[in-house]
């Protein structure tokens, strides 16, 4: 089990540091780089010009360039020295054994184009909205899973199966934008049961994260949470129609797989209640391969909510990324890139984990 | 004469029938593959035939009787309604736009499929260093979350001049191989190990003719059962994009970018601008989800779920 763990970790460490060298090379090929400062600008003389690329450390060549930013190369230093940080140590080790603070790996993440922020505070901002929508969305269609999954299973080939199974089937083909329209155009502006869009109401609240909304809130915290509610319904409510009808199918798949196993064959066989049987026999056998899924909704609270946070304006990650990419923000989007790709690899890491504590016929 | 020679002396020898004939049985047996075809054929119908039935020269746009700045519903001369600002046709916008479209989701479908097929036959069938070498490639294109970098790419792509349908289109295809790849290897792997593949190898046939004429066609199933989807991915994929104004320039119209300028004006109750083309997209994926299920079901009966 050990042994396998840690093959799993290396290998995605080792997928870690491809796709960080795939985003380092479409940021490459982007137009809009610190050349650009010259193009628009006559005046600047060819000293000038290497001066700033050396300052910048663009006069090395591409690879260089590309360890830097990972911070495995020291900045000051070139060569097989630039591995070695003043401690003696491997650069790459953290800041604290190496004595190097640059680069990706000592959690430099750079510093926006468009306001000179630091990355990693703009990227926390934006992490906190997306957290709350995703996660409570995923609360809410897992469960629903669960529920309508056991339910139709249960009763598989009755009506109330083929109206749950058809409906949820319609539901989860309609683009999630589409959805997220009809959702405003239906109960934002025809009926006006909710806000149309954003995360709090601009006549009351300050805009969410900021200092001034935080004493907003202390100061009256109910109104600031129904605020908030009010605001939650559609986007949540389009991620769970869209997301809830593979896990219930899934479920149900598995509940029916379940109920004709031989083991719940001999528990009726025995005499045991019918309820004893559903729930201690054919739910738990059911529930585990969706158990190991979980994994796979982690990177879901990261990135999972890109196009329903912009169809409703929800000051999350994924309008941070719409913001970035229509600046050409290269730092916010490398960033963003990268950490969605860490977040990937980590929850197939624990879905195999999972996978593999949970059904004992994986660990081999 | 026996018993079951008289038996069998009326009847004809009854040919076996072929996988693919069972297959095809099957998928017209079934509802959802016919009624899937049914929809998305009376769309590519609209689509390209279309014009035909608007009650004006393609050629023209029609003065509107009327100058309306929030567009006008659906009336008899406009059959979807006309759009706010410049008043333009929606039903000839969504006929445009829908070829543009659909053309984008068929060509990045073909073209990634492709790709994949020909890495997942590559790495299945030579093994080794390159096999391990494509499944990580693999492994890393699969871990950048697909969206995000594909939005990148496009604004990337389009950044440097590339504002047409191909921007879009090479996007698709170069993050849009990976899944694929892995289906075909792993069917590969399983092939390369049966007999009659060793019986060719026996023979002296060489290793691209064994991988074409007799891997390729047994390992297709699954395959052709993605590529439905992939189209619906590619053609919603494209919509989204192009909506957030990264994908095909309006000056050549797609169901995409249509819903861009028509979102604002949704919240005045000018709902058939966004309307009509968002029904267009939500059909078209619906249908290519039904044809995809139905083919799943007659290709590979036996991985059918009660």
């Amino acid at each position: 089990m050990i042994k396998y763990a840690l093959r799993r970790i290396a290998l995605g460490i080792m997928i870690m540091l491809g796709s960080s060298v795939l985003i380092y090379a479409l940021i490459l090929a982007a137009p809009g780089g610190p050349e650009q400062k010259f193009a628009e600008n006559p005046k600047y003389t060819q000293a000038q010009k290497e001066g700033y690329l050396q300052s910048l450390g663009l006069d090395k060549p591409v690879p260089v360039q590309y360890c830097r930013w990972l911070g495995a190369c020291r900045r000051d230093k070139d060569g097989l020295d630039a591995l070695v940080g003043p401690t003696g140590l491997p650069t790459f080790l953290p800041s604290g054994l190496s004595g190097i603070y640059t680069g990706l790996l000592h959690g430099e993440l750079g510093y926006s184009y468009a306001n000179g922020e630091s990355v990693g505070d703009l990227i926390a901002a934006a992490a906190l909205p997306t957290l709350i929508l995703a996660g409570l969305s995923i609360v809410i269609w897992l469960s629903l899973a669960v529920l309508l999954g056991v339910w139709t299973g249960l009763r598989a080939g009755t009506k109330f199966d083929n109206v749950v199974t058809t409906l949820t089937y319609v539901s989860s083909t309609f683009p999630t934008f589409i959805l997220g329209f009809m959702m405003i155009w239906i109960f934002a502006v025809t009926l006006g049961w909710t806000p149309v869009s954003g995360m709090t109401n601009e006549r009351l609240s300050p805009a969410f994260g900021s200092d001034a909304y935080w004493q907003y809130f202390a100061g009256a915290p109910l109104t600031a949470i129904f605020d908030l509610r009010n605001h939650l319904i559609l986007p949540v409510l389009t991620l769970v129609i869209i997301s809830v009808a593979g896990d219930s199918r899934y479920v149900r798949a598995s509940v029916i797989d379940a109920l004709s196993a031989e083991h719940v064959r001999t528990a009726r066989a025995k005499g045991l209640s019918s309820r004893r049987i559903i729930v201690r026999h054919t739910l738990r056998t059911a529930l585990v391969p969706f158990a190991t899924n979980l994994g796979l909704a982690f990177p879901f609270l990261f990135g999972g909510a890109l196009i329903t946070e912009t169809i409703f304006s929800w000051p999350g990650v994924g309008r941070l990324t719409l913001l970035a990419t229509n600046g050409l923000d290269y730092p916010v989007l490398m960033a963003i890139l990268l950490i969605g790709s860490l977040m990937v690899v980590i929850g197939n890491l624990i879905s195999d984990l999972l996978y593999a504590v949970l059904d004992p016929r994986v660990r081999l | 004469m026996t018993a079951v020679a008289r038996a069998t002396k009326g009847t004809k020898v009854q040919k076996a029938e072929s996988p693919w004939a069972q297959a095809r049985r099957r998928f017209f047996a079934g509802r959802q593959g016919p009624w899937g075809l049914a929809i998305l054929g009376v769309i590519f119908f609209l689509v390209i035939v279309g014009p035909v039935f608007a009650p004006y020269h393609v050629g023209e746009v029609p003065k509107p009787s009327e100058f309306v700045f929030l567009g006008r519903g659906p009336s008899a001369e406009h059959i979807f309604g006309e759009t706010a600002q410049l008043q333009l046709d929606v039903f000839m916008l969504v006929v445009n736009g829908g070829r543009a479209s659909l053309f984008i989701g068929f060509v990045a479908a073909v073209g990634s499929i492709f790709i994949g097929t020909l890495v997942g036959i590559i790495a299945g069938y030579f093994g080794g260093r390159l096999d391990s070498f494509l499944m990580r490639l693999v492994d890393v294109f699969l871990a950048v979350p697909s969206l995000f970098v594909i939005i990148v790419g496009a604004k990337i792509l389009s950044a440097l001049g590339g504002t047409g349908l191909q921007t879009i289109i090479i996007v698709f295809i170069v993050f849009g191989w990976m899944g694929t790849a892995r289906l075909v290897r792993g069917q590969v792997l399983a092939l390369r190990e049966m007999e009659f593949i060793e019986a060719a190898r026996a023979l002296g046939v060489r290793p691209i003719r064994i991988a074409v004429r007799h891997v390729l066609p047994n390992a297709i199933g699954p395959v052709v059962v993605s590529f439905p989807f992939a189209v619906g991915g590619a053609i919603i994929g494209e919509a989204f994009i192009s909506y957030l104004g990264f994908g095909v320039s309006a000056l050549t119209p797609t169901w995409g970018n249509m819903l861009s300028n028509a979102e604002e004006f949704l919240l005045q109750g000018n709902w058939w601008w966004l309307g009509f083309p968002g029904l267009f997209i939500i059909l078209t994926s619906l249908s290519v989800n039904m044809i995809g299920d139905a083919l799943r079901e007659s290709l590979e009966p036996e991985g059918r779920r009660a």
